[in-house]
């Protein structure tokens, strides 16, 4: 188990390292830069802010200063030819430097501000998703062809139909306008996530929905649930104790893209909701070509990708005896 | 698989453990109390430091946490006594002497001085400050040579204080000389850029922290300000909590005691925000509400000094005749533009200076006055050109930002032109950083663009288009329009407007752009807010807002136009007013 | 010897079974509702071809107003005159139905049954047309995410060891890229090389939309197939078979291929919406198709902006929603409908 963990967090330290060079280098080569603007700087002060934020160094050594462990530039370490004031620097030393867009916050602020806000958004949507989707796809599996399967069906389908987008501005018109009780936007009590994480989850309580469905069926039809029957083992244990963990198979399978599609739904939903979270910095980033932040996100980003596939893989494997942690064949 | 089971109970349980304390954490801070009014700024201000500032959301925080030397009358827009109490000018004008108020405090205590002000101008000149405005003062003697005197390390050779004409020679006398007169000074010196910082602050900042001070000092609780406000709280991408700030000069006449800046970029949202009562004022309306929005009390829109036009690549050929220039400005159904697309009561505009200035006229494209005589000179143009049915046209690129009305607009133009003067016209809609490096590299046939003035003059318009400037990005350079605008930089009124609306008018016969319409702001205002005007530069301080007791909000009610819906407010009913002007009207 | 071979003769026919493809063909016939599903499809995807010939109003041109106008009852207004033939560039065959539309119908168009949008653009129209673009992408995309992801991860479940570990490791680095990047960056590189490619390969911006919707659509694909892939090679039939002489292309040919269509049919299924919702997304945000191409992520982000306190132009969310949601609610049926049919097991009690 120890080797097994080991190995899988040395695998996602490359992943990071590989996924951030590609950015890394992505980012400097797509067009227009973090200081173009309307109205254009002097020659003299466009020069003064590349060397601040060190975009008139090869990329190589911004690449080096940007990952560390040790400060590159005049106040780095003195074996480096520095004055020895600030040893550490760059990522590995913990600093993911300044922000260009926002000229008066570090990267670490921005993240440590607005990460909290997105998990919890995220959090609670893929909570409620799950609930609501794998208790609708039971419902629907076992009473298969009713019109309680079909009605559920279709709700389902009209939740995976609408962009999350359509699903909030309905759902911002019920709870803050027709019946005033929710707030309509902004951030500052557990009332301001109500609506974000409802039109946040619904399409992945759809696909849920689907998923433990098929799963559903597909275990409820295996012999060796035949055999449980047989056994005398009251249906409801069958259904919880043999059945779910096989059903719910795929649908740990997409916790992984869904934990995904989560952070990537949020970009549309924080900002529509202005909520303070790390998928508007994600977008914004982007656009305004604010690297070190967007080098931050994207850090960020892949290792949680990286530790929710680890567990999702742990998971499927202590539900499923058959699947081992590492395939020894 | 024992070992397995515990990660499992053990990830099961630690995940959602952490997730919930984070959820927590980021909640348990998060709410305090409601503001006395807050407003939507639009995006999240780049930097509080007034000399970083380039936009809208950063100018507005100046003025709430800065005062400068003079500062916009709410009513009349006209420069009144900020920080500076009076003012001279020597006879040839080329000498400005300000007289620094006494007893007003930095947030720390500290006294105002002229010296704050010397500190902040040089600043601003600096290149190492990395100011997008420094050639506001480059009025100023000395000022453009000295900033770009650099050296190799991006500092200025020469010291500022013997080669700038700046000076503070007390704590309370600031003088600024000028390369020539300059009328409009005051008009200028309202810009945000030129608010003071503390220089003791920012000094103590760079000593305390070398590397990081740029970070710190702005934060809440090391920042130093002037203004009606102080900062208290910055939640980036939320909201930024003001306070009132005791020691301003003026904290009598100040209302709210606190005050919300709202960073929300989704015009729906902001509506929202409005609509519900979360926010007192916004400043721009989603176009597809405008329809319902007309009529209601609280909607006001106003002319801006802004103008939307289309900037042409004058060295692609067919745009390199200007007779197809002049065909395709003529043939633009502007009226409907505004009316239908933008919808918002634009004025439709022949000229690039929109037509707000007092005592200026300037120049307009020379036309017939229909658009269907307009419409003929356009064809007859194209055939004198060479063009017609047996060689049409080369199709012509519409070059545009993605966002909403620049797709709209050049759809419409583009259906216009292939209509009337049988032109291909493609759009072609890039994002907006590639957009801007695109005009840049001349890479466009036509491309929308936009100008706001950065001070109430007709010059920060024309000044766009002088030969070899950064921002023209059309190819155009006449040297005659740059000898105009020289000589305009010498005159004094009024000369000096008549020679600008010659500049003008060449620009309008060259057309290296076509101008399309001036720009409304369309601001939603609750009607119980008190000390907001309308102003062509949309510029408006916070200091002068109140909320109106019921009293007052019926009495301006009643000389409303009968035709106005009225709408609820969701202020407070007995009103909030300033300190003084409770006592004004406690003693009436 | 021969004694052997007749054995192995009779053990292979003995574990053979009817060619799964044409009973999973039969099973679907009968199911009613995946073949009405089936045939509803086939509707959409010939009126989607075939556009340009019926008789509805231009898809862009535009009748400048001030709000958008509601729909139209086809009992009050069916058919009425001003057809005026504006589309973007067409390919020659749809110039040639277009050209055929105005012989049979003349200036005749449709009323505007689902009403228009603010500028006069008939909805029905937008719909159909924008059918066309968003069907490309979603089958585009999803043809690519089948080929790549299908062996991709059925590759890595079956070989498994440092083989799976290496792939499933790329996929998960490749998730992890920043795609907005990657989107504009593409975008953009395209943008820079637009007139050169246009000539030489036909390829413009919304090919590229194509390219990056197939590029992170695969990725979920291989996974779900590696993990059915996973579970069958550890399940008693497969050990079974193998016990009793069977060979893996045989094996992965009747028993795994079958099994993991299932899962995979579904999944299809569902990154179909999936894909058209990324299409919207980006268009959300600027970065889609561009005007005057309609899609149906445009027309959603439209129907969201109609959404409003102030005045609910309904049909501009229940025009577009109602056509996404009867496409995607068919392909959902048809495929659990063809789930059942591919199902070896011959259907569930």
């Amino acid at each position: 188990m120890t080797r097994f963990l080991l190995r899988r967090l040395a695998w996602a330290a490359l992943t990071v390292l590989a996924v951030a060079s590609i950015s890394f280098v992505l980012m400097r080569n797509v067009r227009g830069g973090p200081f173009d603007s309307e109205r254009r700087a002097s020659a003299a002060v466009e020069k003064n802010l590349r060397e601040r934020y060190r975009l008139d160094w090869p990329t190589w050594k911004q690449f080096a200063a940007y990952v560390g462990p040790f400060e590159l530039g005049e106040h780095g370490p003195a074996f480096l030819g520095g004055d020895g004031t600030d040893t550490f620097g760059g990522v590995l030393a913990g600093d993911f430097g300044p922000s260009l867009q926002y000229r008066d916050a570090s990267v670490n602020d921005l993240l440590a501000q607005s990460l909290p806000i997105s998990a919890a958004l995220g959090f609670l949507a893929l909570s409620w998703a799950l609930a609501v989707g794998i208790t609708a796809g039971i419902v629907s599996a076992l009473r298969r062809g009713t019109t309680l399967d079909v009605a559920l069906r279709i709700t389902a389908t009209t939740g995976i139909a609408l962009p999350n987008f359509a699903i909030a501005g309905v759902l911002v018109l019920l709870f803050a306008f027709v019946w005033p009780i929710l707030p309509v936007a902004g951030h500052g009590s557990w009332r301001h996530l109500v609506l974000p994480s409802l039109a946040l989850g619904a399409p992945f309580a759809a696909y849920i929905a689907r998923l433990t469905r098929t799963g559903m069926l597909e275990a409820l039809g295996e012999d060796w649930i035949r055999t449980a029957h047989a056994k005398g083992l009251p249906p409801r244990l069958v259904v919880t104790r043999h059945a779910l963990r096989a059903g719910i198979q795929p649908v740990i399978s997409y916790l992984g893209p869904a934990a995904a599609g989560v952070l990537t739904g949020s970009l549309v939903i924080e900002r529509i909701f202005a909520i303070p979270g790390t998928g508007s910095h994600f977008v914004n980033s982007a656009l305004n070509r604010d690297y070190a932040l967007a080098m931050g996100v994207t850090i960020l980003y892949t290792a949680l990708v990286c530790v929710l596939n680890l567990l999702v893989d742990v998971v499927q494997a202590s539900l499923d005896p058959r699947i081992a942690l590492e395939d020894e064949s | 698989m024992r070992s397995a089971r515990l990660l499992r109970r053990f990830g099961l349980v630690l995940v959602p453990a952490v997730l919930i304390a984070a959820a927590g954490v980021s909640l348990s801070g998060a709410s305090f109390e409601r503001a006395d009014a807050a407003f939507c700024n639009g995006a999240e201000p780049s930097s509080l430091d007034p000399q970083q500032g380039t936009g809208m959301p950063e100018t507005r925080l100046v003025r709430a946490l800065y005062e400068g030397l003079v500062v916009s009358d709410p009513r009349t827009g006209m420069p009144i006594p900020g920080m500076a109490e009076s003012w001279s000018t020597s006879a040839d004008g080329l000498t400005w002497t300000f007289r620094i108020r006494a007893g007003s405090r930095w947030t720390d205590g500290a006294e105002v001085t002229a010296h704050d002000f010397a500190f902040a101008w040089e600043r601003l000149l600096d290149p190492r400050t990395g100011a997008q405005y420094a050639d506001l003062l480059f009025v100023v003697r000395g000022a453009r040579a000295w900033a770009e005197d650099v050296g190799e390390d991006g500092a200025p050779t020469r010291t500022f204080a013997s080669n700038v004409a700046i000076t503070a020679l007390d704590a309370r006398t600031f003088v600024v000389g000028l390369e020539h007169p300059v009328d409009h000074f005051l008009a200028l010196a309202v810009a945000a850029p030129l608010v003071p910082v503390s220089r003791h602050a920012l000094e103590a900042a760079r000593a305390r922290w070398p590397d990081r001070w740029q970070v710190e000092w702005t934060k809440p609780e090391h920042s130093v300000t002037n203004g009606p406000f102080r900062l208290v709280e910055r939640r980036i991408n939320d909201r930024i909590r003001l306070a009132k700030h005791e020691g301003y000069w003026d904290a009598d006449e100040v209302a709210f005691r606190t005050l919300d800046v709202l960073a929300s970029e989704h015009l729906a949202t902001n509506l929202n925000f409005y609509l519900t009562g979360e926010v007192a004022y916004l400043d721009e309306v989603p176009v597809s509400a405008i329809p319902r929005l007309r009529g209601r009390e609280d909607y006001r829109p106003a002319p801006y000094l802004g103008s939307s036009f289309f900037r042409v690549n004058v060295a692609k050929p067919p745009l390199d005749d200007v007779r197809v220039r002049r065909a395709l400005a003529l043939a633009i159904d502007r009226q409907e533009i505004a009316d239908k697309i933008t919808k918002a009561g634009e004025l439709p505009s022949f000229s690039l200076v929109p037509k707000l200035f007092a005592g200026w006229t300037g120049a307009e494209l020379r036309r017939s006055g229909s658009l269907a005589d307009d419409l003929d000179e356009a064809r007859q143009l194209l055939t004198e050109a060479g063009y017609g049915p047996t060689r049409p046209l080369p199709p012509i690129e519409l070059h545009f930002a993605s966002q909403a009305t620049n797709k709209d607009v050049c759809e419409v133009i583009a259906d216009f032109w292939r209509k009337e003067l049988g032109i291909t016209a493609r759009l072609r809609n890039q994002e907006w950083k590639v957009y801007l490096d695109a005009q840049r590299r001349l890479e466009y046939d036509i491309s929308r663009s936009s100008w706001i003035a950065d001070f109430a003059d007709p010059a920060t318009f024309l000044e766009v288009f002088a030969p070899g400037a950064d921002n023209s990005r059309t190819g155009w350079s006449d040297a005659r329009y740059g000898d105009l605008l020289e000589r305009a930089r010498r005159a004094r009124e009024p000369e000096r407007f008549a020679i600008l609306a010659e500049a003008e008018a060449l620009l309008l016969t060259e057309l290296p752009i076509l101008p399309v319409y001036t720009f409304t702001v369309t601001s939603l205002v609750d009607p119980r807010l008190g000390g907001f005007h309308a102003n062509p530069l949309d510029d408006h301080c916070p200091k002068f807002w109140y909320w109106k007791p019921d009293a007052e909000l019926a009495e301006s009610r009643a000389g409303n136009d009968p035709a106005i819906r009225e709408v609820e407010s969701h202020g407070p009913r007995e009103g909030l007013l300033s300190p003084a002007e409770q006592r004004r009207r406690a003693s009436r | 010897m021969k004694r052997q071979r007749d054995d192995a003769a009779r053990i292979d026919a003995a574990l053979a079974s009817p060619s799964p493809w044409r009973r999973a063909w039969e099973d679907l016939r009968a199911n009613r509702p995946a073949f009405v599903a089936l045939a509803f499809l086939a509707l959409v995807a010939i009126g989607s071809l075939f556009a340009p010939l019926l008789p509805l109003p231009s898809p862009i041109a535009l009748d400048l107003r001030d709000e958008p106008l509601a729909p139209i009852a086809p009992w009050t207004s069916f058919i009425v005159h001003g057809f005026e033939p504006e589309y973007w560039n067409l390919s020659a065959v749809d110039e040639a139905l277009v050209a055929l539309r105005r012989a049979i119908f003349g200036d005749l168009q449709t009323a505007a049954w689902l009403g228009t949008d603010s500028k006069g653009r008939d909805l029905l129209s937008r719909i159909v047309w924008g059918s066309r673009t968003s069907l490309a992408v979603g089958m585009l995309a999803t043809l690519t995410s089948l080929l790549v992801g299908v062996t991709w991860g059925a590759v890595a479940g079956l070989v498994g060891g440092r083989v799976d570990q290496i792939l499933m490791r790329i996929v998960d680095a490749l998730y992890s890229l920043p795609f907005i990047f990657v989107v504009i960056f593409l975008i953009t590189v395209i943008d820079g090389w637009r007139e050169e490619l246009a000539a030489t390969i036909g390829l413009e911006r919304e090919s590229i939309f194509y390219v990056t919707i197939g590029l992170f659509y695969w990725l979920t694909m291989a996974r779900v197939v590696r993990g059915q892939v996973l579970q069958l090679k550890n399940s008693e039939f497969i050990a079974a078979a193998r016990l009793a002489g069977a060979r893996t292309p045989w094996l992965v040919r009747v028993h795994v291929l079958p099994n993991v269509l299932g899962i995979v049919i579904v999944y299809l299924t569902l990154s179909i919406p999936s894909i058209l919702l990324f299409e919207s997304f980006l268009s959300f945000l600027g970065l889609g198709i561009e005007a005057p191409k309609v899609s149906w992520g445009l027309l959603a982000v439209d129907g969201a902006d109609a959404i409003n306190p102030l005045g609910l132009d309904w049909w501009l969310v229940i025009g577009p929603a109602a056509a996404m949601g009867s496409v995607l609610l068919a392909l959902n049926v048809l495929g659990d409908g063809l789930r059942d049919a591919l199902d070896p097991k011959g259907g569930r009690g």
